[in-house]
């Protein structure tokens, strides 16, 4: 019984190690097949499941990452009690925290942003996000949330994966290894830069970790191939490309009937169909000169400043649209949002490039019918503190920030959880990382204890053990 | 006259204690079953088992492996043609296809040890020490770059990655490797060689502007103790941090026990690369230098020693209070562990220095200048840096204390083995020449190398036939856990260990004892004997040899060895990506990796990677298919082919198929390439007609020809009988 499941785990490991990068079609129909052999997941010792948990509205994921750190009181979170605390040290009632650049004691710096409450839900945001303010109304604030990082790598590495050190899959391909793609096509897992900078810590950050490198992310770069050699070398057309790979199909066909036991041979045939159509539907799925002039005014594709956010997030659509599970868009790669100075300054470019955009998607998955079938996330990889820097700047904060979310079965209009008066540390509802991934899965159709994948001796979870779903946010 | 490293080995022998030498008491969280469990018995002698047909057994390894196929009634299949053996073996031991001179000469080979013959050369060759020393690098996540934000390079870290491709070549013995490794400084602390080797000591990431320091340090160590767990010991530790590891009998204790092994290394990167003679040298030279500038010097200093304070605080104020109150307090009023925070956070102090000349006062900037300029008159007299390396020391003789967090800190972990083994502190034996140093890492080498020592001998061996066969006798190589696979053939698992300690650590004399035995030589087609897959589909019995994937590495470096560019310059410091040195000579940059060992799922430099997890994904498709770099590799081929074949096409696809499979076409792919070579130029003349414009008489390749053949070469690089190993 035992020898029984433990080949069924191979096998079905295998397959879907030989899925093609991109949930492919042969993987999606052995695995059918697995299910008639009568073997289970309850027997499982890889745990890999490929079906949700239970049923959930959201089907794919657009992560809206602000890589740098958005200041949450400056845009979401208002502190009026900053203002009399203005140019002194924070009270001794707080409890000192160590920050990157060693701010704990310098002056409070009170917001310069107008903050109203917006919508019917009277949800509250600052000046800086005209835009968003009119969408308000469709998301739930999250004001509580924490994490353990210090620096950019770190804490970037941790919302993306739950841990600071690298080396951990990435909770997109978590998403990935539990649900499978929905399109053959393309990949289930897809990363949008906004500029060509990288992302601090690069690939860490959508990497399968020690899963098999199918669940990993792809790269979407910025500029006119924006998937790595999608297209043929200069020179070769269609035909002589298709001749190629008819030709190639004939070496490994031979090769493949001389070892007809080795179906990972038959995968890599697959994978070289997949990758010619991926070629063709690829190719379509980026081009956004197909849409309609007033749906890239709504993103703000015809402006300067919101070209390339606007460019990012309709990309995030049509992926979405394609089935994709997993979209992350970047705004800022490369720690744009880092305001160690100039806040006022930086943060005002920060926003106006990326308020238009994020609002045009949310309005655009809405009209479309999508928004309650894709879970859409906000943030960066912590907040930012009351503390000044360098005078008019803030250093990083992880001990207290806010991020929202949209769509994906959420309830709307929420403001859950609290930082203390300053805004320094998050105080009622807190909600770590692994909790943010936890609720992500769990609007999937994921429990993230469930999710498990064996690696050196140790069941592995996406949350570590320790992520809940925020009960206020699922339960509404 | 015996080395050093010997010396010591030999002397901890008999002092030691392993736990099953002695009564073990009463650990209440061990079970009977814990105690029992096979990896921690003794390595047995086991009796090779009697089979029925030993006329087919070349050495006991396949006794072991026959009796089990025997029991299950199926058939081994017969030996591979010799062609498909030194394409396997080769690149098995070297990481490189042969060459078709070499399959010929191997083919025609009438001496009945051609084969012996063969093995030999191969392990002779400097290329065995690249391949294998790529695996172990893989393993124990080696890397350039430190892998945080700013990813800095670290310049002398190939020494270490040359290190271990010595090693290999030279077979040292296993233990002497382990040992130096884990202790070299500790063992002989003014040989440069030995401190190399400590470079595994510091292959953990680094992250340049961290002010946890406290946090920094902590996962530092981890690292140590969980690395250092997983490749000596196959024991996933790990798990063992935050609590008693759930399915395998060690404790929480047992892993702080491990981890004070290490709690007090510390970076040492100043130390000159260099022989004594050379060190007295320069330092007569330095002296000669000092005396002479002394008076402009301390001008100098006048001047900086403020800018450098100055800018120092910049980076001293970042840091919390606690810790700038470490870094300006006298370093013998602090506690070793103090010291060593205080060390890390002095390495960014440093870094400000280059700033140095931003701080000068204004007033004070021109005089600095002349300065300077007259103390480079002197440089003809000062004597070149010489070169350092990258190892650790010990902060000093007395070890930071090690307590498990949360605990009461008066609860100090003495360093010890896992209590399942021996539950006793271990007895700390350093090197009594050398007393600046705890003696603590030596002392666990000491016990990793001991030969009563359980697991490190099965988990050598264990991941040498993991890389011959694709499946280890224990499937989980770091992993000799309950969690992990247990052995296929236990027995055989034990007469390799043993046959490996008398052989003296030798991994060389274990890859001829693999490589020669019928089961090594067996085809990877079932050929007459066909066994139904449903029997044993996974092929645990080795009825038959898998068909392999290449490494990354080896997909690169065998692309390159068609191609006609690879350069076999061996050792120096790694070269950029473009360079057509082997993959092992690359830098390893974490943050941006080499686009084979992306794509090919290569070590990404963090995890601990035992073997390669192949997967087939599209983005490896593109990489060969539509790659610049596997494009432009094409051109080269074609380049060569078209040097030796002149003026016949078949002969080209002749040679084009010998050098990418090491055989020639049949009749019938000989008349496929044909087709597609005529069909492929045709149409690419009918597109650009000017495409043949420039045929010179001398190769029968114009332009579309010409093309056609860079296809053709370049899909015979996509296909799997290129890409896989038989």
């Amino acid at each position: 019984m035992i020898a029984h499941s433990e080949l069924a785990c191979d096998r079905r490991d295998f397959l879907m190690r030989a899925g093609g990068g991109f949930g492919s079609m042969a993987l999606t129909y052995l695995l059918g097949r697995d299910r008639t052999f009568g073997s289970t997941n309850a027997a499982h010792p890889a745990g890999i499941s490929h079906s949700p948990h239970h049923s959930a509205p959201a089907k794919s994921v657009i992560f809206i990452f602000l890589q740098g750190g958005p200041s949450h009181i400056d845009t979401f979170d208002p502190k009026p009690a900053l203002d009399k605390m203005a140019g002194k040290p924070l009270p001794p009632s707080f409890k000192p925290v160590i920050t990157a650049m060693g701010e704990f004691h310098s002056p409070v710096l009170p917001s310069r942003r107008t903050f109203r409450k917006h919508g019917q839900s009277g949800i509250w945001v600052s000046d800086w996000l005209p835009h968003i303010s009119t969408i308000v109304d469709e998301i739930s604030v999250v004001r509580s949330c924490w994490m353990d990082g210090l620096n950019h790598v770190g804490s970037v590495c941790q919302m993306n994966t739950g841990s600071v050190l690298a080396g951990r899959p990435s909770i997109g391909s978590w998403a990935v290894y539990g649900l499978g793609s929905l399109n053959d096509n393309l990949p289930a897992f897809m990363v949008i830069l906004d500029r060509k900078a990288n992302v601090h810590g690069g690939s860490r950050n959508w990497g399968s970790g020690f899963m098999p490198a199918t669940y990993q992310g792809t790269l979407l770069k910025n500029g006119d191939e924006p998937f790595e050699n999608l297209n043929p070398p200069q020179g070769i057309g269609d035909t002589r490309q298709r001749r190629k790979l008819s030709y190639l199909k004939n070496l490994n066909q031979r090769f493949s009937r001389i070892h007809p036991h080795q179906s990972e041979l038959e995968a890599r045939i697959n994978a070289y169909e997949l990758a010619y159509r991926m070629q063709a539907d690829a190719s379509e799925a980026v081009k956004l000169d197909e849409e309609p002039p007033h749906i890239r005014e709504l993103y703000g594709m015809d402006e300067k400043h919101t070209a390339d956010m606007g460019k990012s997030c309709l990309l995030a659509r049509r992926m979405v649209e394609r089935g994709v599970r997993f979209v992350q868009v970047y705004s800022g790669a490369g720690n744009r949002w880092d305001a160690h100075s100039h806040i006022e300054k930086n943060h005002t470019q920060m926003c106006l490039e990326s308020d238009k955009p994020v609002a045009g998607l949310i309005r655009d998955l809405k009209q479309r019918g999508l928004l309650e079938q894709t879970l859409v996330v906000w943030g960066g990889e912590f907040g930012r503190t009351p503390m000044s820097e360098k005078g008019d700047g803030r250093d990083h904060n992880p001990t207290g920030f806010t991020m929202w979310f949209a769509g994906g079965g959420v309830p709307a209009g929420k403001t859950i959880g609290t930082t203390d008066e300053a805004g320094l540390y998050a105080v009622e509802d807190r909600t770590h990382v692994r909790d943010l991934h936890a609720t992500i899965l769990h609007q999937m159709g994921l429990n993230a204890m469930d999710l498990t994948y064996r690696h050196n001796g140790k069941l592995e979870n996406p949350v570590m053990n320790t992520g809940e779903p925020i009960r206020k946010l699922i339960h509404s | 006259m015996m080395k050093p490293i010997e010396r010591y080995l030999l002397v901890s022998f008999t002092i030691i204690l392993l736990g099953r030498m002695v009564a073990i008491p009463s650990e209440p969280s061990f079970t009977e079953e814990d105690r029992a469990y096979w990896a921690y018995q003794p390595v047995r002698d086991p009796v090779i088992p009697p089979v029925k047909q030993s006329a087919w057994l070349n050495n006991p390894i396949d006794a072991f492996i026959l009796k089990k196929l025997e029991d299950a009634g199926i058939q081994p299949s017969p030996q591979a043609i010799r062609p498909v053996l030194i394409r396997r073996v080769s690149l098995n031991l070297t990481g490189l296809p042969p060459s078709p001179e070499e399959i010929e000469a191997f083919s025609a080979d009438p001496d009945p040890d051609a084969y012996l013959k063969l093995v030999e050369r191969l392990l002779a060759s400097p290329r065995y020490g690249e391949y294998w020393g790529r695996y172990w690098l893989n393993l124990v996540r080696y890397s350039d770059s430190n892998g945080f934000k700013s990813d800095e390079y670290r310049p002398v870290a190939w020494k270490y990655r040359d290190y271990v491709i010595k090693t290999f070549n030279d077979d040292k013995p296993y233990h002497q490797f382990v040992t130096e490794q884990l202790a070299g400084d500790e063992c002989e602390p003014d040989n440069p060689q030995s401190l190399v080797a400590t470079g595994f000591l510091r292959l953990w990431p680094y992250e340049s502007n961290q002010r946890d320091v406290d946090r920094q340090w902590a996962d530092i160590l981890n690292e140590l103790t969980n690395v250092s767990g997983e490749v000596f010991l196959g024991m996933s530790i790990g798990c063992a941090r935050c609590h008693d590891h759930k399915f395998d009998p060690i404790l929480q204790k047992d892993y702080f026990r491990l981890r004070s092994f290490f709690a007090s290394v510390f970076p040492a990167d100043d130390i000159p690369d260099a022989s004594a003679s050379e060190k007295g040298d320069y330092n007569e030279r330095l002296d000669r230098w000092l005396t002479t500038t002394r008076s402009i010097r301390e001008k100098l200093e006048e001047i900086e020693h403020p800018a450098r304070k100055k800018a120092e605080d910049v980076s001293l104020l970042k840091f919390d209070q606690r810790y700038q109150k470490i870094l300006g307090a006298a370093q013998e009023t602090l506690t070793p562990y103090q010291q060593q925070i205080r060390k890390m956070a002095n390495l960014q102090l440093q870094k400000e220095h280059a700033n140095v000349k931003k701080m000068i006062r204004s007033e004070e900037i021109d005089q600095w200048n002349e300065l300077r300029k007259k103390l480079k008159t002197y440089d003809p007299l000062k004597p070149t840096r010489l070169p350092t390396l990258m190892a650790v020391r010990d902060i000093g003789p007395i070890a930071p204390k090690t307590h498990i967090p949360g605990k009461p800190s008066d609860a100090e972990i003495q360093p010890g083995y896992p209590s399942i083994l021996d539950p006793f502190p271990a007895v700390i034996r350093g090197n009594a020449e050398y007393e600046n140093s705890t003696g603590r890492r030596l002392t666990l080498a000491r016990w990793i190398t001991h030969p009563d020592n359980p697991l490190t001998p099965r988990v050598l061996v264990n991941r040498i036939w993991h890389h011959h066969f694709e499946a280890g006798l224990v499937k989980t190589p770091n992993d000799f856990g309950r969690q992990g696979h247990g052995p296929s053939h236990p027995e055989l698992l034990d007469w390799l260990a043993r046959k490996f300690l008398q052989g003296n650590g030798s991994i060389k004399n274990l890859h001829r004892l693999i490589l020669t035995s019928a089961v090594y030589l067996q085809s990877a087609l079932n050929g007459k004997t066909a066994v139904e897959p449903t029997i044993d589909p996974e092929n645990r019995l080795l009825w038959r040899m898998p068909v392999r994937r290449l490494t990354a590495e080896q997909i690169r470096d065998s692309i390159l060895k068609v191609s006609g560019n690879l350069d076999l310059q061996m050792h120096g410091e790694g070269r950029n990506y473009d360079s057509y040195r082997r993959s092992v000579y690359l830098k390893f940059i974490r943050n941006t990796r080499e686009q084979f060992v992306e794509a090919f799922d290569g070590s990404d430099g963090f995890n601990s990677m035992t073997h390669q997890t192949v997967t087939t994904t599209a983005p490896q498709s593109l990489l060969l298919l539509n790659g610049k770099w596997t494009f432009q590799q094409s051109r080269f081929f074609v380049e060569r082919i078209d040097e030796m074949a002149g003026l016949d096409s078949a002969a080209a696809i002749q040679n084009a198929y010998r050098m990418a499979y090491g055989r020639s076409p049949t009749q019938d792919e000989l008349q496929k390439a044909e087709e597609f070579l005529k069909e492929t130029a045709s149409e690419i003349q009918y597109e650009k007609p000017s495409a043949n414009s420039s045929q010179d008489g001398k190769s029968i390749m114009g332009k579309a020809n010409r093309s056609a053949m860079i296809d053709f070469c370049q899909m015979l690089l996509n296909s799997n009988e290129f890409l896989y190993v038989q």
